[in-house]
Formats: structure tokens, C-alpha cells, sequence
């Protein structure tokens, strides 16, 4: 019984097998598509489906890669027809070194910019796809259990009651970390902002990119608030969870941009691709459950649910005065210089921190000063030279050595303060 | 002696009671959840296992993640497991296999008496190759409809899939035998993992009704060198989860370990073997230990209506319970929180014969085209809301579990008659207890 019906599907599929070797029309006239991305399946496995229905002449092929092997790998690999990714450095480099050509597509309805962050290239080699913005997502029982507030901005998570409730990605490791740490920076100034950093530093755990994420932590209840982006806290909100997210009253977004490579094989197709992106179904998509990114098509946020979070109508408001093109440059610097001030000496900071603010007075000023100074110097964070060496540390030992000699500086620096400060409280 | 057995089941007991292997999540993170009461240690194993399994693999060189290929169909685990469940097949030939994939041999076995890999192809069309290495071709699925009338007229749509194959980059496939598989749901395996050989054993030699018989599966264990019995996939074709683990990383994502330590290339593919690697191997040991206590650890969703008891008869009056078997109990296991547990699978983890409407035509080790394992039932009923469709049965024909009833044939056909005789009530009040599972 089982060697006849299995006799019959052999002889069945040796038809296929005839068939199959003239390869069916509509399949050998697609054309392939190479799209390079460091988004994660959820994103590309929904535009794979999307655009395989709307362009079944094109076969898309994904190619991933992380951000930081992304740029290495379009400058010297060829093959790549689209860039597709939430990493703007990684865009302007590219663009500088020639390696996109003009988008060439309608953008009628894309105001390209959210508040005083452009989201698209203002020479149109590369847009806009969609943006995540930055806050808090907080856990309502546990901080009603620690009789804390809900932190509305920035300063307030600087709040010692806020010690050992809040967690923040490390910067250094986590791609969109930098970007937070320059938005309270911008908004209050160099001394001021750091003096925030240093606080909430000190009241933080920190997650890098292996281990817990910080909607796990959040959840879990090991901590109360987390220092996010959007997507994955609004992600697993929709996906049940009973935990909330805080955008501060001073916000700042991150984009996620496309572009079509100088040396494109299939433009038409490539356009075809960043048009669906952007087109309102394209936009819709992002709404979904497992991505929850915030669409930069303005039009589409009428048509989704009435909470569903709109960057455009909180710019209007004056939300968004984030400036993204000053920030760029100094990305890696200021991610370098929270790891030498903050992160290093956690544990002893913490330490510090807690006995810190139980000193008196007069002796409070002076350790609160050390602890909470810079632990860059504004000049130094603007210096040309250094942020390219930070920026671009990998790629030769002369950059490599230029930013590890201001690491240590930084470190010893923040070593000799952390000394001061321990004599203070110890005094 | 008895002292110590006696101390051992006080330690198992309290390990059990410590870590408990369901959660109370009937939401879309009911497959994603760990175990409760895992320490600190434990849990950093779990998200590190967890981040490789989101992880999606890059072509070598690259920083973090290489050795993606040379030839692969999907980038990471995640993308034929969504949210730790179930892939989907397409919906015609016009898509393509995102979470689904085919398997393909040649009449014949192999050293071990499982499939002949075909010369050119492998076990496995992988549709994708890296740059530079041309992928195996493309598998175009469309569906063929039909309709079951059942007892009370009710007209029942259902659908097989028949499977083409174009842009071959290898030559032709010549005479094959092929069977399509979506991914699977992949919570509760390690509590699967700890059920013993002889309790499997056990539950095939028992005498059953109506025509069950029930047979474990025989395979090739690789990373223990020998034949062992079968337990995981489709067929019971894989012995242990890091067999599983290991064989899905080399077969579908081009990952070598140090289980399969070769890139997934044939012989006669010049181009895959000359392809970069990322070295050998590409998933470390740790990496592999951490996957492995990751899935191990996924908890089960537990179950959700306790007042679905008509259904629970009817399961049990219909036959569905001498293979979807309620109870099972783990033996040992280099976990402690998995043994010695009594577990709610609803699977007696053996390979029966379903049938030829769902025979594939395709022998694995003892299991005949028509034999198939028993599907684990427990957290079926979230299925749709975590992966936003159904998909049931191997190659996910089932749209709805009454379809998947329905396709039951061969040992299970008396079950089936008996649930299309029902009255359209019963019916439903049977599949509200599924759904409650």
C-alpha cells in the first residue's frame, strides 16, 4: 500500500520534475532585486510579501547586515541595488564617498523633516521610510508599588528616588542609544545635560545587545522605567502588555531611510521598491503589531488607531526641536564618552551616588558638581579630528589609536573625580 | 537506595514546583515566555539563546553574526518560527516561501536508512544562495480545492498543495520525492526532550483501539553518533533539540557547529564550496548551549478554558486521545527543572500512519510517506492570534482545526468519521477545547 501510492507520487512529481527543467515564463523573466538591510524579519519578511504581490517581475533578494558592517561591505562589495535601514551616519558617509544616485520618485505628501530633524537628504539620494522616536517606557505597578512618579521628561529620571528603578541601553553597544544621549544635550546644554546624564547614569542598570532587552527588564519588574526607543515598547504593548510609554515633553526621533546605489542594476526596480515603502500601504504596514514604527507619511495617521502616536502633530506643538544634522557628526564620540564617565566605574558610582545625596549641605554642592561634570569637555566633543577618529575608528590604526588615547584621558579623568567625590562623602 | 530516590523526588518535586513550565499568557507573547523561576545565570542564557534565535544571519566577513550559507532559504531562525510559532505555506505561486520550506531525496537511503540526499540538490531546496553562489531554484505552491460534506450536509472547503519547481540552478531534478514543511512552533521542546526513550517505547507496545497502532521513529542521532529514537519534526526524524537546533541552523540557514560541522554544500556545487565561511564553527558551542537552553526553557501557554469539559469528553469519546495523550511524564534531564515532570502535550511523540491524503510519498527512517508523528496540541489555540493565521498540519494545508480534523486518515480514520457525524454543536464544543489547549 505504501510502495504503490508512493510509486504514484513519484510518477506525478517526475512530471514536475519534466516541467521543471524549462523553468516557467513569469519566473525566468523576474528580474532580481538586491536589497541590503539591517531590519529585522518581522519588517522585511511583511515588504518581501507586499512587494512579491505587487511586482511579481522582480525578485527581490535580502541581503542583512548590521549597521556597522553595512558600510564596509557597499564600499567594497558590488551587487547591492537598495540600502535600506534606520542608520543615517551610515547614509551620509555613502552619500560623501558617491555611492547613491538621486531617488527619482514622487514625494509629494513626505515633508521630509519632523520638527528640526530632516528625515530625507535635502539632495534627494536618499528618504525617509519611517522613524521611531525616543522616552520612557514604564511599568504603572512597579512604580506605584516604589511610590514613584511617571517620569514626563528627562530631568526628572535624574531624580535620585529614581535609584536602582531605571535601565538604559549602553550606549556604545546599542545602535540607537547615541542618538538618545545627544537629545537632553541639545536641550539643555552641555554642563546641564550631562549633569542629567551623569544622575540618570548613576540611578541605571544598563543592557547591551545579547543578553535582556530593556522591555524584558521593564516587564519583569526587575526595574520601572526604561530608556527606549518606541518600537519595541509599543510593540509589545500592542502585542498585551500592560506597560506604558512616556514620550518626554523634549523628544527627539531617529529615521529609518532608503536609497538606491549609484551602481544599481535594476533602477526601475529599485524605485518600485522605495515607492511601495512610502506609498500609503507601504506606510500602513509599519502599524502593525510586531514593527509599531511611526510612519512619515503624514496622511497615513488618520487612518490608524486614535492613540497611535503622530511625531508630525507633537512637532507642531514644538516637540521635536531636535537637531539631527548638528548632532551626526558626534555620535560616537558622545556614545565613547558615556562609557569612560558613566559606564566603567557603574558599580562605584552608584555607590557614590546613593551617599552622595544623603551628605549634608555644603559638602553636597561640591561632590554633586564633580560628580555630575562632563565627562567630555564641549571643545574637545566638537572637534572635527575626534569625532571622525570615533566615527570611524575601524577604519585604520591612526584613528583607532587618536580615540583610544582620549578614551583613557576621559577615563582617568573621571577616575581622578570619583576620587574627590569618595573623599567628600567619606569626609 | 531507597533514601536517596526518596530525596530526589523531593528535589524534583520542589524544582518543579519552583519553575513552573506554563504561563498564564493567553496573548501574543504566550510562545515567547520562559519558564518561571529560572535564575539570573539561567535567564542571561535564555536571552542570549533567544538573541541568536532573533538573530539574522550575515554573509562572511563580518563583524558579528557570519556564515550565513552558502546556500540558505531563510536569514535566522525567526523567519520560519514568528514569535517561537508556526511559519505559513503561501498563498499561491505567486509568493514565495517565507516560513516554509521543501524537502527532497531520492528513491533509496542513505548510510544510516534515512533519506537519499538527490546528487546535485541535497535534502533540501534551498532556494537562496549567498552572492556568487546561485541558489538551488525556487518551489511554486499552489493549492487545489476541494470539499468534505459532513453528516449534517455541512460542506467543508479544503485544500492540498502541489508544489513546482522553477529557475533550477543545478540541473534538472530528475525522479524525486518531495515534502513541503512549515516551520513549527517551538515552545515546550525541552520537556519533549526529557520524556524517556522507554516511555515512548511503552506507549508503542501498548494494545490500542480502533485500528491505532503507533510506532517510534528510528534516526540517526549525529551529535551522539548512533541510531536513537526520533522525537522532533514532522516525522519524529530528529532524536534530540540540539539535533534539531543544529540540523535547522546547517540545512536552512548554511550555519555550521560543531554537530554539523560542514557548510550544507553538495559535492558537485563548486561555487558553495569555494563560497568565504565563517569559520568552523559558525555557531560556537556556547552559542549552541545557549539556543538550546533557550528553547528548552520556552514555557508552554497554559491552557485557557477550564469550562470547555464537553469538549474534553468528546475529545476522548472520539478517539483523539489515544495518540494526542493528555499526560506524559519527563525522565532525566541535565536540567532539573525538566525532569521527572508530569507534562500536558496532548502527543504520544510517535509516528502513525495518517493516510494517503496526507502522505507525502517521502520515507524518513521508518516512517512511511503516510506516518507521520503525532502534533504536540498543547497552545494550538493561540496559533492564529500569535502568527495571525492558521496553517495547521505539515505543510500547513489546514486553514482551520476542523480542516485539520477532517485530513485525518489511515489510524485516526475512525476518529475522523466519528467528528464528521457529529452535530454541528459537538463539533464546535470540540474545537473550543482545542482551542482552549
Amino acid at each position: 500500500m505504501e510502495s504503490k501510492s508512493r510509486r504514484e507520487f513519484i510518477i506525478s512529481l517526475g512530471a514536475v520534475a519534466a516541467s521543471a527543467a524549462m523553468p516557467a515564463l513569469a519566473a525566468s523573466e523576474e528580474r532580481e532585486l538586491v536589497v541590503l538591510t539591517a531590519y529585522p524579519d518581522e519588517v522585511v519578511a511583511r515588504y518581501e510579501s507586499l512587494f512579491g504581490k505587487a511586482y511579481p517581475q522582480y525578485r527581490l533578494k535580502i541581503i542583512w547586515r548590521m549597521p556597522f558592517d553595512a558600510v564596509p561591505y557597499l564600499e567594497k562589495q558590488g551587487g547591492v541595488d537598495v540600502y535600506w535601514s534606520a542608520s543615517p551616519p551610515a547614509y551620509y558617509r555613502l552619500k560623501a564617498k558617491g555611492a547613491w544616485r538621486r531617488i527619482g520618485i514622487d514625494r509629494s505628501g513626505l515633508p521630509g523633516r519632523i520638527g528640526n530633524t530632516l528625515i530625507d537628504d535635502p539632495d534627494g539620494y536618499f528618504v525617509a521610510t519611517e522613524v521611531a522616536a525616543y522616552g520612557f517606557l514604564v511599568n504603572p505597578a512597579y512604580l506605584e508599588k516604589h511610590e514613584l512618579p511617571v517620569p514626563k521628561d528627562w530631568g526628572d529620571l535624574a531624580d535620585p528616588r529614581y535609584f536602582g528603578h531605571v535601565v538604559m541601553p549602553t550606549p556604545s553597544l546599542v545602535g540607537f542609544a547615541p542618538v538618545m544621549v545627544d537629545i537632553p544635550l541639545q536641550y539643555f546644554g552641555w554642563e546641564r545635560g550631562w549633569a542629567m546624564w551623569s544622575a540618570i547614569a548613576a540611578n541605571s542598570g544598563f543592557v547591551g545587545t545579547k543578553g535582556a532587552f530593556i522591555t524584558d527588564e521593564v516587564d519583569s519588574n526587575k526595574y520601572g522605567v526604561g530608556l527606549t526607543i518606541d518600537f519595541f515598547a509599543a510593540s509589545k504593548i500592542a502585542n498585551g502588555s500592560s506597560m506604558k510609554f512616556i514620550y518626554p515633553e523634549h523628544g527627539g526621533v531617529n529615521p529609518g531611510q532608503v536609497a538606491i546605489a549609484s551602481g544599481c542594476r535594476n533602477p526601475e526596480g529599485a524605485k518600485a521598491f522605495v515607492s511601495l515603502l512610502l506609498s500609503e500601504k507601504g506606510q500602513t504596514i509599519l502599524a502593525d503589531p510586531d514593527i509599531r514604527k511611526l510612519p512619515v507619511r503624514p496622511s497615513v495617521y488618520s487612518g490608524l488607531a486614535g492613540n497611535y502616536y503622530n511625531p508630525f502633530a507633537a512637532a507642531e506643538k514644538g516637540g521635536y526641536a531636535y537637531d539631527n544634522d548638528m548632532g551626526r557628526p558626534r555620535l560616537a564620540l558622545l556614545a565613547a564618552a558615556f562609557e569612560q564617565g558613566f559606564i566603567r566605574s557603574r558599580d562605584e558610582r552608584a555607590m557614590l551616588w546613593r551617599e552622595l545625596n544623603q551628605l549634608g549641605t555644603g559638602a553636597k554642592d561640591e561632590a554633586f558638581r564633580l560628580f555630575t561634570a562632563p565627562p567630555v569637555s564641549d571643545e574637545e566633543a566638537a572637534d572635527p579630528a575626534l569625532q571622525h577618529a570615533f566615527s570611524a575608528r575601524g577604519e585604520n590604526a591612526q584613528l583607532e589609536a587618536l580615540a583610544a588615547q582620549a578614551e583613557r584621558k576621559w577615563a582617568d579623568q573621571a577616575l581622578v573625580r570619583l576620587e574627590k567625590v569618595r573623599r567628600l562623602v567619606k569626609a | 537506595m531507597r533514601t536517596l530516590l526518596a530525596v530526589l523526588a523531593v528535589l524534583w518535586a520542589q524544582a518543579a514546583a519552583a519553575t513552573p513550565y506554563t504561563v498564564p499568557d493567553s496573548g501574543r507573547e504566550a510562545y515567547s515566555r520562559p519558564f518561571g523561576g529560572l535564575t539570573d545565570a539561567q535567564m542571561e542564557s535564555f536571552y542570549r539563546g533567544r538573541s541568536l534565535f532573533n538573530q539574522n544571519w550575515v554573509i562572511a566577513p563580518a563583524k558579528e553574526g557570519q556564515g550565513l550559507g552558502p546556500l540558505y532559504n531563510r536569514l535566522g531562525c525567526v523567519s520560519c518560527h514568528p514569535r517561537e510559532g508556526r511559519g505559513a505555506p503561501p498563498d499561491g505561486p505567486e509568493m514565495r516561501m517565507q516560513s516554509m520550506l521543501v524537502r527532497i531525496s531520492i528513491p533509496g537511503v542513505d548510510a544510516h536508512g534515512g533519506p537519499k540526499p538527490h546528487p546535485a540538490y541535497g535534502t533540501q531546496l534551498n532556494e537562496e544562495g549567498i552572492p556568487g553562489v546561485p541558489g538551488e531554484g525556487r518551489a511554486m505552491l499552489s493549492w487545489v480545492e476541494s470539499f468534505v460534506t459532513l453528516a449534517d450536509g455541512e460542506k467543508i472547503a479544503m485544500r492540498r498543495p502541489e508544489i513546482n519547481f522553477v529557475d533550477l540552478g543545478y540541473g534538472p531534478l530528475g525522479e524525486i520525492l518531495i515534502s513541503p514543511r512549515v516551520g513549527q512552533q517551538v515552545y515546550g521542546l525541552g520537556l519533549l526532550d526529557a520524556v524517556d526513550d522507554s516511555t515512548l517505547e511503552h506507549f508503542a507496545k501498548a494494545r490500542k483501539p480502533d485500528g491505532v497502532r503507533g510506532r517510534v521513529n528510528r534516526v540517526w542521532d549525529q551529535e551522539g553518533g548512533r541510531m536513537a529514537i526520533g522525537r522532533f519534526g514532522y516525522k519524529a526524524n530528529v532524536p534530540t533539540l540540539r539535533d534539531q537546533i543544529a540540523g535547522a541552523a546547517n540545512g536552512d540557514i548554511g550555519i555550521t557547529s560543531v554537530i554539523f560541522p560542514q557548510e550544507n554544500c553538495m559535492p558537485s556545487q563548486r561555487a558553495c564550496l569555494d563560497a568565504p565561511s565563517g569559520g568552523y564553527p559558525e555557531l560556537s558551542a556556547k552559542d549552541l548551549d545557549d539556543m538550546a537552553f533557550h528553547m528548552a526553557h520556552l514555557a508552554v501557554p497554559g491552557p485557557r478554558n477550564t469550562d470547555a469539559k464537553r469538549g474534553d469528553a468528546l475529545f476522548s469519546k472520539l478517539g483523539c486521545a489515544l495518540c494526542h495523550r493528555r499526560n506524559l511524564v519527563t525522565g532525566n534531564s541535565k536540567f532539573p527543572e525538566l525532569a521527572h515532570r508530569t507534562i500536558h502535550p496532548y502527543t504520544d511523540l510517535l509516528i502513525h500512519d495518517m493516510g494517503n491524503g496526507l502522505s507525502d510519498g517521502r520515507p524518513d527512517y521508518l516512517a512511511g510517506g503516510s506516518e507521520w508523528r503525532t502534533a504536540p496540541l498543547w497552545g494550538i489555540g493561540l496559533a492564529a492570534k500569535i502568527n495571525g493565521h492558521a496553517g495547521y498540519l505539515h505543510d500547513g494545508r489546514a486553514r482551520t482545526l476542523s480542516e485539520a480534523v477532517l485530513w485525518h486518515g489511515g489510524e485516526a480514520r475512525r476518529s475522523r468519521d466519528r467528528f464528521a457525524a457529529l452535530p454541528a454543536e459537538e463539533r464546535r464544543a470540540l474545537i473550543d477545547y482545542l482551542d482552549s489547549l
